[in-house]
């Protein structure tokens, strides 16, 4: 064959290079572009997931409904009334839908590539889409549950006020943080599939410390625990969503400021982290 | 050189020194790995060199075809070309738009009916809703499924997946089109249906790629043949020659 110089060739024709990992600001432009892609995945699994069934949506509802029935029930009565604050059930269900909303996105976000590689090895695309629309459909999931959980509080009580509002604040930012932690589990599983095994293990670890069932402000009161345990278990962010979901819904509950503090913080990190940390393994997805 | 009709056009794929190894990381016990790393000893792979510094250019409206036997590399350079391996060593560069079909239907969602399937397989080959909107009559006409089109795919034969997959893929106006032995499933109107769409994106002056088994078909098809053995080119000529070199009777 000839002796070409095939470098010189491609530099000179101008053709860039194959499957190269774009800039950071060129690859969000890029995902921006097909931003369509993730929300139309995201609403056509919801509604396939859901289509298969009798009930359809309701069980978007129904079953963490149930689950927080079980859990309060059981807790009930283990636990100490003391525990528990004043107009309890809009308190767990509160607790628990939102907590909800983080652990799906976490265990959605970690197989979004796994559970996609016939996908990832036969088409080019910002891979960042998948987590983004893993993420997305449990935030559609969330939508229904809000509904439901507007008609418990007023049933039990608490009225609309004012502060509802700073649901949509609360939720961007659970959103922003939410998916910055599907973006790096995503990003952990493909080096390494054990990691798949650990996340029911952190969400269970989560879901004891996040206060769910019980006040970690009440439970945690300085006497019985020293000081220092209750500071800790306020800088966990999941709880600090789900505190701030509960002061802007319940009057019987405060919005702390330190809570502000700790979920902004969080969202940004996390957002920031995972963006990058996915970003810069890009050209390695289609491998495993 | 091969018999280049088109030497005037610019190039649309270059590769340039191109080696694609695979590792196979032998999978052991818990206890063995931990005793490895104890003894810090490294971890066993076995390494398979799938493509051996491959050099090609392919220029503006050119068909090609990638011919050899199973294992010689034609499905691996194909995957570098379309972007989704990433070679180990050398460059490969594309001028345009690719469209693949190397696995054929991968982008569709078996629980998701056709008509969803089609609008997620052009988002994500980077359509927007309005160009898919405007194509997708024609999109079900080429199937040929119109009256499945709203059923869930998991209930399509495999014809049918592979009529509408090819249908998405062509219509998606690519420069550079990269297709892995598709045309070996369907029946035989619709094997002619996409010859003849192939010939279509040839005569508008689209680049394509095409590896098939199918060696009488591909050598009438494309105006040039190139030969892989072991990962590395062996022949770069028209592609009968190609054929009947591959057949002993060169």
């Amino acid at each position: 064959m000839a002796d070409i110089d095939y470098r010189a060739v491609a530099i000179e024709a101008g053709l860039p290079r194959v499957g190269a990992r774009p800039s950071l600001w060129r690859y969000l432009v890029d995902l921006w572009h097909r931003r369509r892609f993730a929300t139309t995945l995201a609403r056509y699994r919801l509604e396939a997931t859901l289509s298969e069934q009798r009930l359809g949506i309701a069980w978007v509802v129904i079953s963490p409904l149930l689950q927080a029935a079980v859990y309060g029930t059981v807790f009930g009565i283990i636990m100490t009334s003391d525990s528990r604050p004043d107009n309890f059930v809009p308190f767990l269900v509160t607790g628990f839908f939102l907590f909800t909303f983080f652990s799906q996105s976490f265990s959605q976000g970690a197989k979004a590539l796994t559970g996609n590689v016939s996908l990832v090895r036969s088409l080019h695309f910002p891979r960042m889409l998948l987590p983004v629309s893993a993420v997305l459909k449990e935030l559609y999931t969330l939508a229904p549950m809000l509904v439901v959980l507007v008609a418990i509080l007023i049933g039990f009580g608490e009225l609309p006020t004012l502060n509802w509002l700073l649901m949509v604040p609360i939720l961007a930012l659970m959103t922003m943080f939410n998916l910055g932690v599907a973006l790096i589990a995503a990003r952990l599983t493909v080096h390494l599939r054990d990691i798949g095994q650990l996340i029911p293990i952190i969400t269970r670890i989560l879901f004891y410390a996040s206060g769910i069932f019980y006040s970690i402000d009440l439970v945690l009161a300085p006497p019985a625990h020293p000081a220092w345990m209750l500071q800790v278990a306020q800088f966990n962010p999941v709880h600090a969503f789900i505190e701030l979901g509960r002061g802007a819904l319940q009057t019987t509950q405060e919005l702390e400021p330190l809570l502000w503090v700790v979920a902004s913080g969080s969202a940004l990190v996390t957002l920031v982290f995972g963006v990058v940390f996915f970003w810069r393994a890009e050209e390695r997805y289609g491998r495993a | 050189m091969a018999t280049d009709p088109s030497i005037e056009t610019p190039e649309a794929i270059v590769v340039d020194g191109l080696v694609k190894r695979f590792r196979f990381r032998h999978v052991h016990s818990l206890k063995e790995t931990v005793a490895r790393w104890v003894r810090r000893a490294t971890v066993e792979t076995d390494e398979f060199t799938a493509l051996k510094d491959v050099n090609l250019t392919i220029r503006q409206g050119e068909t090609v075809a990638l011919l050899g036997f199973n294992g010689s590399g034609k499905s691996t350079l194909l995957k570098c070309i379309s972007g989704v391996l990433t070679p180990d060593e050398g460059q490969i560069g594309v001028r345009g738009r690719i469209a693949g079909l190397i696995e054929v239907g991968a982008g569709f969602h078996p629980d998701l009916t056709g008509r969803e399937n089609v609008y997620l397989n052009g988002a994500i080959l980077g359509m927007s809703e309005a160009e898919i909107e405007a194509r997708f009559e024609q999109i079900v006409a080429f199937s040929e499924i119109e009256e499945f089109i709203d059923q869930e795919v998991k209930f399509y034969s495999s014809g049918m997946f592979l009529r509408l997959a090819f249908s998405v893929a062509v219509h998606t106006d690519p420069d550079v089109f990269l297709v892995d032995e598709i045309l070996a499933v369907g029946d035989e109107p619709f094997q002619r249906k996409c010859l003849d769409r192939i010939r279509e994106l040839r005569a508008s002056g689209k680049t394509l790629v095409i590896v098939s088994h199918d060696l009488n078909m591909v050598a009438d098809l494309c105006d040039r043949g190139i030969l892989l053995e072991h990962g590395v080119v062996v022949m770069d000529d028209e592609p009968h020659a190609v054929v009947r070199r591959m057949r002993g009777e060169g």
